[in-house]
């Protein structure tokens, strides 16, 4: 019968089974079932059978009696009256100010729960009821995620107050945010904040924010408790004072107005927050007022500056810092004046944007924009490719840079990101000019270089070239001047920014003057290259210095310096066809300036053949647009439109979105104004528009719309003109300010289109206060001098040109003239003012015009008309003209003029209703209203001069002309 | 419903049911209706003991209540379930209480409450408590329905009727489960 196989131990299921089939027979019937049993088997279920009535259980039970006993006597022996309707359940806790009771108040279809706090209530005024009932609704109606509800409030029998709020099941705050990262902590902090600043939109203030009165939840919302509740009751600032409520641990969480006699306001909870972020932060709070007598404890509560945060714990950022010690500031009116502007500052920090807490540091917002942008600056860096031969030395600076230490590579691209960008600052959020930002931020950046010069030199290359691109000549050379300065006695791993600086402070100085730049690069600049990896800055260094001979006529240096150049270029420019093809460009660039027309085309050429035979079709696109501006120079139009629609057509099959896409198209319309192709141009420049509107190109953008302005108003297209004008000078505004030389280009281009609809004292008015500030651009005195003359006031044009330096390009002389002649004042003999500084200077066709100009002056309209055009055309060519911000405004001007060759072929009457149908378009507009702020009081008279005009440069020449016309 | 109504079995369980798709303002809205019930079996659990009063009763349920309203992440199939956690819960309160206890009594340092100043005094044992409740636990993971018909039993104060009626069996099952319990318990405590 006993199978050995049967009789091992049982599992579970098994015997429970066999147990239960036991328990439901009677007693006889279990006898006979057992003895069926294999032996094993009955062994084991009997032995559970003896076990059913086991009291094993006994000490758990006793143990669940016992839980019920204790708290039957704990409730029982401390009880207090009933508050209300609600049945107090148990002692949740107790402490200085009272108890709190888990309640219950047995609604009309179910039990509501409630923390209820009981106060002591031996210091409570009499009129404490009415307050608890006025107040009471007003607590209650606070509805919000974050706060405990207030439910009910009243006073007991004895005249303690009572009141209940929803009872939070929860864990306390900061035990909560123990385990998590900061940024956790902040997200957290962020809720109660929220909370606190719904509660202070209904004018409650909590006055009482600290770490007990704030309990998180399973899902992990914090629950603000006791909210209004410190302000029910009333003489918290004697309590303090007079040690009632306890020892000085009270003051722990007290703001500093709270002990003093100031009212307190938000301003108060703002602190408490801060108090409150802090210990979320540094893991303990800024003070330990606990341990010092109630007197030192209010001298440091009202006195004594905190730490950062930081000090407690290292991986604080100083942005949060900041932003915790602005929360703590002791007077009220420097903290955040609402909750809401300490959340977005923490919304900033957590983003990666700027804190208003560490505001106004240019260079900490700039900082903050490429941590936030790093990607995009190092590709923006990557794939910029430049127009002309000014940008492509920053791309070789910026490529160079790549592979450099990354401390440099840090460094440059803060600032590199400043001019890229031409706006570190929050989209929408500051219309600050990047000019004013970064001379605001010099004494922070050299401050930061100092005692590095690697670093000093680098930086301040990458400043030097955002000065050069915002058209601030003077920056721009001292800048280089200080690369220079920290890059000549660094060893020689430094030769390389050696190298750059010479060759920015090079380029800088040749504008100005060039006998400066040619000794000095003749002093600083070797003779050859040392190596392929300097040949490149080398020769671009070289370019100032034959620009530098070109300028002082000294040919034969100009000469043997390109054909040093060339040499150099032969023996290191082998290497890529596209180190050749640049080199081929800046031959083209000596060329031209040396007059060589034929050898600037063939060099052009090459650079062009070059370019084919690189992989890149990009290099060869941007060579295209620049050989088609020398050929639109050279007056070649068919060429230039040749070149440009090869460049396009790279460029839609390529990279149709690419912002230099849209650069080029901007080149090329251009063209098309010059040609009177001016409908095509404005299509141009639409599709330009569209390609940058998504992009952060802020700047292509505005020039795209600078010559929209232009070339709309060409086509006689009112509409578009004064949309674009509104769009560009909005855009101006909020990115550059009203007072950035960029802005002043489209203030330029509006003065124009006032001037033209007959609205010329507005004009004036809008171009004055610019005029009066620095920078300004030349173009911009000009063109105030010439709206003056329009306006008869002879006075304001003469101090317009009293602000400049001597005439150096035809459009100057023209105005100078022009002025002299409304003025009365005797005119220099043509002859001798064109040649008066040194005939060999200027071509000789450039003597007929002035002297035709001259003329005109004296004679009629239409004659002058002729006359200006051909100056016009003829300063295009101007040698002595840069390619540089203020050339820009000049070649806008001349295209102006390009308008009159239009209409020459317009009548007087079809201009007027032009002119009519402008100025009802601009009324229609939102033009008027932007520029109402900008506009000058209407009378204000400038500051007279007395001053001879200058007519020549330089000095001496002046004088010599001065006692030949006196 | 006034409070002194009985909750109609059916519509706590479909409360229940809406509260496991998620909502804790179901979940209280359960614990709310159930408060008379649990109150009713926390009276017997005290008139077990001894102790009369209204107080009292309401005592330990409201510990049990609390823990049940904060668990928003419980989720109750019906009545009867309900209940077998609410039980379950009150065993973990004496449980913590008593390790709380010992652990203080070790010298730990630790400042515990002396709110049940009685629990357990009578016992000689003290590890005991710990055992057993090892036990159950074990119990759970073979037959978990046996461990809630002890949670029921011990801790709830249920009849063995009470028990039947909640989970829609008969009371002589449930009669038959409790002697199976306790003997497994028994054995598994004897061969810890």
């Amino acid at each position: 019968m006993a199978d050995s196989r049967e009789t091992g131990p049982l599992d579970f299921q098994t015997l429970d089974a066999l147990l239960d089939e036991a328990l439901s027979l009677t007693e006889t019937e279990r006898e006979a079932w057992l003895a069926a049993l294999p032996q094993g088997h009955r062994r084991q279920v009997e032995d559970l059978l003896k076990r059913t009535e086991a009291e094993d259980l006994a000490p758990l039970e006793s143990a669940a009696r016992a839980l019920s006993q204790d708290h039957a006597a704990i409730v029982e022996n401390s009880t207090p009256a009933q508050p209300g309707n609600w049945r107090l359940i148990r002692l949740l806790g107790s402490g200085g100010m009272g108890q709190v009771w888990l309640a219950v108040r047995e609604a009309q279809d179910y039990a509501q729960t409630a923390a209820i706090k009981m106060l002591q209530s031996a210091r409570h005024g009499p009129d404490l009821v009415d307050r608890f009932l006025r107040e009471r609704r007003i607590l209650a109606s606070l509805q919000h995620p974050g706060i405990a509800r207030f439910l009910d409030a009243g006073v007991l029998d004895d005249g303690s107050p009572w009141f209940a709020m929803d009872f939070v099941a929860g864990t306390d705050l900061l035990e909560a945010v123990e385990e998590l990262s900061v940024e956790a902590k902040i997200q957290l902090f962020l809720k109660v904040c929220d909370a606190v600043a719904y509660a202070h939109n209904r004018l409650v203030i909590h006055r009482d924010i600290k770490p007990a009165n704030i309990l998180v939840d399973e899902d992990g919302q914090p629950r603000l408790l006791d909210f209004g509740v410190a302000a029910l009751l009333e003489d918290r600032v004697d309590a303090f004072q007079t040690g009632q409520a306890g020892s000085p641990i009270t003051l722990q969480y007290a703001s500093p107005e709270q002990v003093s006699d100031t009212e307190v306001s938000v301003a108060s909870d703002v602190y408490q927050l801060g108090l409150l972020l802090f210990e979320l932060l540094a893991g303990r709070p800024p003070y330990r007022l606990g341990e010092l007598s109630l007197e030192q404890a209010l001298v440091t509560l009202t006195q004594v500056e905190p730490s950062p945060p930081s000090r407690y714990n290292p991986r604080i950022a100083p942005d949060l810092d900041a932003i915790v010690l602005k929360t703590l500031r002791k007077e009220p009116g420097d903290r955040y004046q609402q909750v809401a502007l300490l959340i977005a500052d923490l919304k900033n920090y957590l983003g990666g944007y700027p804190v208003q807490a560490r505001s106004p540091s240019p260079w900490y917002v700039a900082k903050r924009f490429v941590q936030r942008h790093a990607t995009l600056v190092s590709v923006a860096g990557l794939f910029a490719v430049g127009l002309t031969v000014a940008t492509s030395v920053a791309v070789n600076r910026a490529r160079e840079a790549n592979a450099q230490a990354e401390r440099s590579a840090n460094a440059q691209e803060i600032l590199a990101s400043v001019f890229r960008q031409a706006d570190p600052y929050r989209e929408g959020q500051s219309n600050i000019g990047l000019a004013d930002a970064l001379r605001r931020a010099r004494g922070s950046i050299d401050e930061r270089v100092r005692g590095d010069p690697h670093l000093a030199a680098e930086v301040y290359l990458a400043l030097g070239e955002t000065y050069a691109k915002l058209g601030l000549p003077d920056e721009e050379r001292d800048a280089y001047q200080l690369a220079y300065d920290a890059s000549r006695n660094l060893p020689v791993s430094g030769r390389r920014l050696y190298l750059s600086s010479v060759n920015g402070l090079g380029n800088a100085l040749v504008r100005d003057d060039p006998a400066e730049a040619e000794q000095f690069l003749t002093a600083s600049l070797p003779d050859r290259p040392a190596g392929v990896e300097e040949s490149q800055t080398w020769l671009k260094a070289s370019y100032a210095r034959a620009n530098a001979y070109l300028r002082l006529r000294q040919l034969d240096r100009a000469d043997e310096t390109v054909r040093a150049m060339a040499e150099v270029a032969e023996r290191y420019g082998q290497k890529s066809p596209r180190s050749r093809g640049q080199l081929s460009q800046l031959l083209a660039g000596v060329a031209d300036r040396a007059g060589d027309r034929e050898a600037a085309d063939a060099h052009w050429r090459a650079a062009v053949a070059h370019m084919r035979e690189t992989e890149n079709p990009f290099p060869l696109a941007v060579m295209l647009s620049n050989y088609g501006i020398f050929l639109g120079q050279e007056g070649r139009f068919d060429a230039s439109d040749a070149a440009f629609q090869e460049s396009l057509a790279i460029f839609r099959r390529h990279s149709p979105s690419d912002p230099t896409h849209a650069s080029v198209l901007r080149t090329y319309s251009g063209l098309l104004i010059r040609t009177a192709r001016y409908g095509e141009a404005v299509d141009r420049l639409q599709h330009a528009r569209r390609i940058v509107e998504p992009t952060s190109e802020h700047y292509t953008r505005f020039v795209v719309l600078v010559n929209l302005v232009r070339a709309a108003f060409l086509d006689r297209r009112s509409e578009a003109t004064v949309e674009a004008a509104t769009a560009g000078l909005q855009l101006a505004l909020d990115r550059y300010g009203d007072r950035s030389a960029i802005s002043q280009r489209m203030l330029l281009q509006v003065a124009r289109l006032l001037s033209f609809a007959g609205e010329s004292r507005q004009a004036l008015r809008l171009l004055r206060p610019a005029a009066e500030q620095e920078p300004v651009s030349r173009g911009l005195l000009l063109e105030l001098a010439e709206l003056a003359l329009d306006d008869k006031q002879p006075a304001t044009a003469r101090w317009a040109l009293g602000e400049l330096d001597a005439p150096k390009t035809a459009d100057h002389r023209r105005v100078l003239l022009r002025t002299l002649f409304a003025g009365g004042e005797p005119l220099p003999d043509a002859g001798d003012y064109a040649c008066g500084q040194s005939p060999a200077t200027y071509p000789d066709a450039f003597s007929v015009a002035l002297n035709r100009w001259f003329h005109v002056l004296t004679a009629s309209n239409d004659q002058a008309i002729a006359a200006a055009l051909e100056l016009y055309d003829h300063s295009l060519f101007d040698p002595l003209d840069e390619l540089r911000i203020d050339r820009a405004i000049v070649v806008t001007r001349l295209s102006w003029g390009g308008e009159a060759s239009s209409v020459e072929a317009e009548n007087a009457q079809t201009r007027a209703a032009f002119s009519d149908t402008l100025r009802a378009e601009i009324a229609r507009s939102s033009l008027p209203e932007l520029l109402a702020p900008l506009l000058d009081e209407p009378d204000r008279p400038l500051p007279a001069s007395d001053e001879p005009l200058r007519w020549f440069c330089p000095e001496e020449s002046l004088d010599a002309a001065g006692q030949k016309s006196g | 419903m006034s409070s002194q109504s009985p909750v109609a079995p059916g519509e706590v369980t479909q409360l229940l049911q809406a509260q496991a798709k998620g909502g804790e303002a179901a979940l209280n809205h359960v614990v709310s209706l159930l408060y008379d019930e649990l109150k009713k079996l926390a009276q017997s659990q005290l008139r077990r003991s001894g102790v009369r009063s209204e107080l009292q009763t309401t005592s330990l349920v409201h510990e049990a209540f609390e823990k049940l309203s904060a668990s928003s992440s419980a989720h109750f199939r019906n009545r009867g379930h309900f209940f077998a956690v609410a039980c379950r819960v009150m065993r973990q309160i004496v449980i913590d209480t008593w390790r709380a206890r010992m652990a203080s009594k070790r010298g730990g340092g630790l400042q515990v409450e002396s709110l049940h100043s009685n629990l357990l005094a009578d016992l000689n044992d003290p590890q005991r408590v710990l055992r057993l409740d090892e036990a159950l636990n074990q119990l759970e993971q073979d037959n978990e329905e046996l461990a809630e018909i002890i949670d029921l039993s011990c801790f709830g104060g249920f009849s063995s009727a009470q028990i039947a009626e909640l989970r829609g069996t008969s009371d002589r099952t449930v009669q038959r489960q409790l002697k199976r319990a306790r003997a497994w318990v028994s054995h598994i405590l004897e061969n810890a």
